[in-house]
């Protein structure tokens, strides 16, 4: 039985030692977003100049549900940190002659866990409203996909999740003169595990993380 | 597949001209630790073949599989397959109804986790288990078997440790 159990098990370690290892529990047990620690900080330097602030300020309600709010330079964000999945407060406005017309509020899944490389989620909405007499139509979609693991452009930051958003937003007033203005917006970003986005890079802007404080 | 074979191979020669123990067991996973924080409870699966060496003492090859789900409204779902080695000492093996024993593993661990469309890279890594059995007769020359294992794949890092409970049926044949 010796002779047959140390080839077998020499066999099992040749056969595992041709696959990779990677730290996947270390992943699955890091918090890509830790957006539920009261006081936690991220400073952020903006190319060409400039730095963000985000801080978690309280407990908060929000659509009748608790949530998180979050300073993100002079504008409130509200989230909610589930077990499973991290939630958006998705607040769309628009000005239409000088007043501000809310469009769509509604608490929106912005991502699920554990990601995984290929992950794809796409949420999307269609509705309208009518301020003044005049109908304006609102339709938004969204898809997060992550591109795949690595490091952080700065190269800061390991075992990063990578992902690009990408988010169409069309909004038409719906009246003579008025044609549909389509937003598009692509943003890649890179989740640090136990610290959350270290980097997002728009067309026109890039954010790179220079500090981190975690909150209580 | 050629692990596979190979363990079928090397089962079959050890299996040749000994008394066996072949086994069959299903059971409940639970994750210990950050990671299993947005799984749920996990299915476990094995087979296994061992040389009874003496009534008390069996040391063989197992193959067993756990799957877990997501915890709440996701997709994700996550794979454990692990060929391993393992080794149990019952206590009263003639023991009609009370047979307690324990045992121990150690082998490799493949697992691969999958979420909305997308599989990270799978990983190959050690693992241990060590167990506690009851083990007893259900008639017609099969016994059965419950307990609990406390399971640990050291990966990169961080190890994935759950907490096993155990239900399976065997069967001794003499070749």
């Amino acid at each position: 039985m010796k002779r047959t159990l140390i080839p077998m098990l020499a066999a099992i370690l040749l056969v595992a030692a041709g696959c990779g290892r990677n730290p996947l529990y270390f992943r699955m047990g890091a918090d890509y977003y830790p957006i539920d620690q009261i006081g936690s900080q991220w400073e952020y330097s903006i190319a060409g100049g400039g730095t963000l602030i985000v801080q978690v300020i309280d407990q908060t309600e929000r659509g009748e549900r608790a949530c998180y709010r979050v300073l993100t330079g002079a504008d409130y964000t509200y989230w909610i940190a589930n077990e499973g999945y991290l939630e958006f407060y998705e607040d769309h406005r628009v000005m239409f002659n000088g007043y501000e017309v809310p469009l769509y509020q509604a608490w929106v899944t912005w991502l699920d866990w554990p990601l995984t490389t290929g992950y794809s989620r796409t949420d999307s909405a269609s509705t309208f409203a009518v301020s003044q007499g005049v109908t304006i139509s609102h339709d938004w979609l969204r898809t997060s996909t992550v591109l795949g693991i690595g490091t952080s452009p700065d190269g800061r930051w390991e075992q990063c999740y990578h992902l690009v958003q990408d988010e169409t937003t069309i909004n038409w007033i719906r009246t003579p003169g008025f044609e549909p203005e389509t937003t598009v917006v692509q943003r890649e970003l890179w989740l640090a595990p136990d610290v959350g986005l270290v980097e997002r890079q728009t067309a026109d802007s890039t954010l790179t993380l220079v500090s981190y404080t975690q909150g209580n | 597949m050629k692990l596979a074979m190979i363990m079928a191979f090397s089962v079959a020669f050890a299996a040749a001209a000994m008394n066996v123990d072949l086994a069959v067991s299903t059971g409940l996973s639970y994750p210990t630790g950050t990671w299993g924080s947005s799984l749920n409870t996990g299915l476990d699966a094995g087979l296994y073949a061992a040389w009874m060496a003496s009534p008390s003492l069996r040391a063989g090859l197992g193959l067993s599989m756990s799957v877990f789900g997501s915890g709440d409204q996701g997709a994700a779902s996550m794979t454990l397959l692990k060929p391993h080695l393992r080794a149990a000492y019952y206590l009263r093996p003639w023991g009609r109804v009370f047979n307690p024993g324990i045992l121990c593993a150690f082998g490799m661990c493949r697992s691969s986790l999958s979420n909305s469309g997308g599989t990270d890279p799978a990983t190959w890594d050690p693992y241990w288990t060590v167990g506690l059995r009851w083990n007893f007769s259900i008639g017609g020359g099969f016994r059965g078997e419950v307990g609990s294992d406390y399971t640990s794949v050291m990966a990169e890092m961080q190890s994935g440790d759950a907490f096993n409970l155990q239900f399976g049926i065997s069967r001794e044949v003499a070749l």
